[in-house]
């Protein structure tokens, strides 16, 4: 490569523009780099383990296997949400951490330099036309030379914006940076915070009775009552059964092949083996249970009961069924119940299948999931996404209760045997519920609906747990599950982990791999990512990397395409301006929209809807007036070494013009998702983030407009 | 001082403050419900199939409803807001649905003496709900609608809960001060409008539940004649005109009543020649069509229940104490979103609701795919063998 010498980058910079359209190749030496290349891989690699163990996490715990306690609400979410979500998050953690790995300070690319005068050099091609480039590059040898170096010997004076030098200008600009990402994080983390410390319930004293929306409970404290309420209840013939959870577990197949509702203490009487016999003639399908931990034969017993199929404890399968190849036996208990060797000596009664965990909750869940051929409630939360569902919830350690519930097995609207401990709802029973939580698609009377019946009293399943599923099964809007987790709002989730990894990186990375870069800049970049997620990310790229920096009129300035400076002026005021809308919505939301009820009775009416043009008034004007006191009119005033005055006579227009053409978009997105995909939200629900995050996207698109006018016309500068 | 560490350690100091303030307007935690699960089982006696709502008296019956759909047991389990409405003004009551729709979301409880007591069952379950506020309502809490005392107001606003009054001296007057409080809250009139008389209000209580569950506009009719405030209220539909409902057979909204209508908008008159047939006929009712539309976005009118197929839920209750039907809109608004049936006077399922029951039967199939129906009964005015006719024929069927 040969390089020819100019006086200034900026001038440089524009001899590479032309001489690369006459087709040489020439470029400029020294830009920004804004990350190190060992970082880079860091910044992979701590993205892909992040992503991958939480993705695991996730994945884990969408599959059934792991529960997140106080996170169920994100299992509203369609499936692989979770996954997707918790691996976004990792991988924003672990890209964060690798972004900090190897990014050692950088010297600046202005040098300030005492005796330079030829500041920069463009590298062309070796096989190039000098003498033909040189001619080319005389006119821009003329032009924009730095005149803080333009005379040999005579120093630069030092470069002021990047300095820590405290002053009341830059006081209130980071005071009121610090104020508005506070509010961003505080508003969104408390949306999580929220879920994980649920159960600030009120006073339930004067309560008249158990029976919730979703979740009813049947009127008994002890099983047997539970027992007698279910025949009242379900009415028709009944059959008493002795007090006893097998008794009743191998009793209900035979009472609801005869139409009969079991009653859990309702009698003493022995079952007569034959009616076992009988039912296990007619069926392909048989459930051993063990008579330890009855519990464990619970779950199976309601699908045995709803099925018409026999249960028959271990010691009774010699006794009750033939010998069959072709029969299922389902074994509902773990192996420390029924061994593995037990197990083989079934084979003469039917292929055996281990139906079984060892964690109880997860037991249960296993037989509502399972399906073999026609029997098996095959209530899979993972594929069945719009269906009816009834549940009979009860705790584990009371398996007398869920015994005594055996009727609502058949009877009613019947459904499987879900388990939770006492005084909160298991997480994985609870992420279950969460994901058959039904959706509805044009008005929530269209169903479907899912219901619960708790057997036990509080002192088996406590209010709250049965609160809690009363929660989780509400039906809800798809698009916006509001007390759960929507796609549209893990959407949202994700694409403000990736903005608020990126938000703190950049507070520390501008200025070790900027050092050129101004002290705002290095306040409004960062809270740009945190409004504006990847976006941010991606201008931030698009603004510095491979800029080489200038100097002119004591500032340094990015060399940049037109392009990539619209980009960073709009970033100059929708950084700190986007955020601050979004901050003053917040507040408002927090403390309350007014309405305008002075327009009342009038045409303007529309004028005083919360939601409507007065929502822009609140939002916008705010953020405009903090914008251009407290931010943009002390940066313009210490840009151009002015006063506070004059520097926020300067920031009014620019902000002016830059806020409303970003609130156009933003409302305009807004407008859409509130009148058009239902997405009206709450400042502490889920789905908060969504709307607005992706709609100051749409706000930096169309700021871009203003601000691409603003740079053309030196309204604005490009180059911070 | 402006070190990225500094920078970033104080601004998470600073939300770190915000989030314990936010966590310091929590209502108390109170006691979970420990008392028998028996409790008051007659009051809410449940089947296979259905449960019966109810208290010792309608003030009761009223926060049984409240109580079944607001937990109140963690945050996002409360409602927004609380509808007071005097017991002594059905009229007003049932024109009140329509606010405790979404984004209000509220419950409707009563006061009594005539709009000047607070009773203390009514008190009682307003400290329990401890409503989050109305957001898009500066936060308000509790609703006063019609003519209520302004002790009444004094009294909730003692109990630290944000007030809104919507006073009106009779239920004519009424709709207009709600309707326009809606509008201008929603930034729009709502184009579609039930319309009832102030001389047959029984057969409202289906459309009154519904507006719960959709929060359409409403107005009355009264004695042959179109009040001024139902005019005004239709004609504030401009530039748009009002796609008008009229739950009123026509004994009590004649043709020339019903042409009159026609000069401000769209008439359609829901069927049903006494309460309980317009009832189980507005269960089934459906109009779906233009109510805006402009070069790209365009919303339909979605009126009615419409349903005629299973899974689809249902209050039951005896017409005979609106006290016991007025507040029950909440249970068409969240939770099994059911649509009101009425017994005959004398509390047996009339032969128009028991065709219809045939509709809603679910048929069986898998219990991956079975469909259910479910019903609330309200009150105690529904006899036990009605409830027990009613529960065998929405229970899933081998047909």
């Amino acid at each position: 490569m040969q390089k020819l010498n100019f006086p200034s980058t900026k001038a440089a910079a524009h001899f590479v523009e032309e001489a690369q359209a006459q087709g040489y190749r020439a470029r400029l030496p020294a830009g920004a780099r804004i990350l190190p290349r060992m970082t880079v891989w860091a910044i992979i690699i701590g993205a892909l383990i992040g992503g991958a163990l939480f993705g695991v996490i996730g994945g884990l715990a969408e599959a059934g296997q792991l529960g997140l306690p106080r996170l169920e609400p994100l299992f509203a979410a369609p499936v692989g949400a979770v996954t997707a979500l918790l691996a976004t998050f990792g991988g924003s953690l672990g890209a964060l951490i690798g972004g900090f790995i190897g990014l050692h300070p950088v010297a600046p690319l202005t040098t300030y330099a005492d005796t330079e005068v030829l500041v920069d050099g463009v590298l062309v091609d070796d096989n190039a036309d000098k003498a033909a480039l040189e001619k080319l590059a005389m006119p821009y040898r003329g032009y924009w030379s730095d005149r803080a170096v333009t005379r040999q010997g005579e120093r630069a004076p030092a470069a002021t914006q990047h300095s820590d030098k405290i002053t009341l200008n830059r006081v209130l600009a980071w005071v009121i940076t610090v104020v508005t990402a506070a509010i961003l994080i505080q508003a969104t983390v408390y949306i999580w915070y929220l879920a994980l410390d649920y159960g600030h319930g009120a006073d339930q004293q004067s309560r008249i009775g158990y029976t919730m929306k979703n979740v009813q409970r049947i009127p008994a404290d002890t099983p047997e009552q539970a027992g007698a309420a279910l025949a009242t209840i379900l009415g028709g013939e009944t059959m008493g059964v002795a007090a006893d959870p097998v008794a009743a577990a191998v009793a209900a197949p035979v009472a609801a092949a005869q139409g009969q509702t079991l009653v859990y203490g309702g009698g003493d009487s022995a079952l007569n083996p034959d009616q076992l016999r009988r039912i296990a003639a007619q069926a392909n399908v048989a459930v051993v249970i063990a008579t330890e931990e009855p519990a464990y034969a619970l779950p199976a017993a309601y699908a045995a009961a709803y099925f018409r199929v026999p249960v028959v404890p271990l010691a009774q399968v010699v006794d009750v069924l033939e010998q069959s190849q072709t029969r299922l036996l389902l074994v509902a208990a773990p192996a420390r119940l029924i061994s593995n060797d037990q197990l083989a000596a079934l084979a003469a009664y039917g292929q055996v299948e281990r139906v079984a965990s060892d964690n109880i909750y997860q037991h249960a869940l296993l037989w509502a999931r399972s399906r073999w051929g026609d029997f098996g409630w095959g209530i899979d939360e993972r594929t069945q996404v719009d269906g009816y569902f009834d549940f009979t919830l009860a705790n584990p350690d009371d398996p007398a209760f869920a015994a005594a519930g055996l009727p609502m097995a058949y009877s009613g609207n019947f459904g499987p045997l879900l388990y939770t401990p006492r005084d909160d709802l298991d997480e994985l029973t609870d992420q279950y519920l969460w994901r058959l939580g039904p959706d509805y698609f044009a008005i929530p009377s269209d169903g479907p609906f899912v219901n619960v019946r708790v057997v036990g009293g509080p002192q088996s399943v406590s209010y709250g747990a049965q609160a809690r599923a009363d929660l989780a099964l509400e039906t809800h809007s798809y698009r916006n599950e509001a007390t759960g987790v929507s796609g549209t709002a893990a959407a949202g989730w994700m694409w403000f982990f990736v903005g608020l990894a990126g938000f703190i990186w950049a507070l520390f990375a501008m200025p070790r791999r900027l050092p050129d870069s101004g002290f705002y800049p290095r306040l409004y970049w960062p809270l740009a990512m945190l409004v504006l997620g990847p976006l941010g990310i991606l201008a931030f790229f698009w603004a510095y990397q491979g800029r080489p920096v200038a100097r002119a009129e004591q500032r340094n300035s990015y060399v940049r395409p037109l392009w990539s400076q619209t980009v960073a002026a709009t970033i100059m005021g929708m950084g700190i301006g986007m955020a601050l809308m979004i901050a003053a919505m917040y507040l408002w939301e927090f403390f309350g929209l007014p309405v305008g009820t002075g327009v009342s009775y009038t045409w303007w009416q529309w004028l005083g809807a919360p939601m409507g043009a007065f929502m822009w008034v609140l939002m916008v004007i705010p953020a405009i007036i903090i914008s251009i006191f407290f931010f943009m009119g002390p940066m313009l005033a210490e840009m151009h070494g002015k006063g506070y005055g004059h520097g926020v006579r300067m920031a009014a227009p620019v902000v002016i013009y830059s806020m409303v053409a970003a609130s156009i978009g933003m409302f305009a997105f807004a407008y859409w998702t509130m009148n058009w995909e239902e997405l009206m939200t709450k400042e502490d629900l889920w789905l908060w983030v969504t709307p607005l995050w992706f709609a100051a996207v749409c706000g930096f698109f169309t700021a871009l407009i203003p601000n691409y006018w603003m740079v053309r016309t030196g309204r604005k500068m490009g180059g911070m | 001082m402006f070190r990225p560490l500094v920078t970033l350690t104080a601004t998470l100091l600073v939300a770190l403050l915000g989030l314990i303030g936010n966590r310091l307007t929590w209502e108390p935690q109170g006691e979970p419900l420990q008392a028998s699960a028996a409790q008051n089982a007659d009051m809410l006696q449940l089947t296979g199939t259905t449960a019966r709502l109810s208290g010792e008296n309608y003030l009761r019956t009223a926060v049984a409803y409240a109580q079944t759909i607001y937990a109140a047991a963690q945050d996002k389990d409360r409602p927004g807001a609380v509808v007071l409405v005097r017991d002594d003004d059905p009229a007003v009551a049932l024109a009140t649905t329509r606010l405790q729709h979404f984004p209000v979301n509220a419950p409707m409880l009563f006061v009594t003496d005539g709009g000047t007591k607070l009773p203390k069952e009514t008190k009682d379950e307003l400290e329990r709900l401890g409503p989050e506020g109305v957001m898009m309502d500066g936060n308000v809490q509790v609703y006063l609608v019609g003519a209520i005392a302004p002790n009444v107001n004094a009294e909730v606003e003692d109990m630290g809960l944000k007030t809104r009054v919507l006073y009106a001296d009779n239920a004519i007057a009424f709709t207009e001060v709600l309707d326009e409080f809606l509008a201008t809250m929603e930034g729009n009139h709502a184009d579609s409008v039930l319309i009832a008389a102030t001389e047959a209000l029984e057969y409202m209580y289906g459309g009154s539940n519904w507006n719960a569950h959709m929060g359409q506009a409403f107005a009355f009719v009264s004695n042959g004649a179109i009040p001024p405030e139902t005019r005004r209220i239709l004609e504030r539909r401009t530039p748009n005109y009002p796609y008008i409902y009229v739950f009123a057979p026509s004994d009590v909204v004649g043709p020339e009543l019903m042409a009159e209508l026609t000069r401000y908008g769209h008439v359609q008159r829901i069927p049903g020649k006494t309460p309980q047939e317009m009832a189980v006929r507005w269960a089934g009712y459906k109009d779906v069509g233009r109510v805006y539309g402009w070069w790209f976005g365009k919303y339909i009118r979605n009126v009615g229940w419409g349903y005629a197929e299973p899974g689809h839920n249902l209050l039951l209750a005896s017409p005979a104490d609106w006290r016991v039907l007025a507040p029950s809109g909440v249970l068409s608004h969240m939770g099994k979103h059911g649509m009101l049936v009425l017994t005959d006077d004398n509390g047996a399922l009339p032969d128009v609701l028991r065709s219809y029951l045939e509709i809603l039967q679910p048929p069986v199939t898998h219990p991956s795919q079975q469909i259910f129906t479910y019903a609330w009964i309200l009150g105690q005015d529904v006899p036990d063998a009605t409830v027990r006719e009613l529960s065998e024929a929405i229970s899933v069927a081998n047909p």
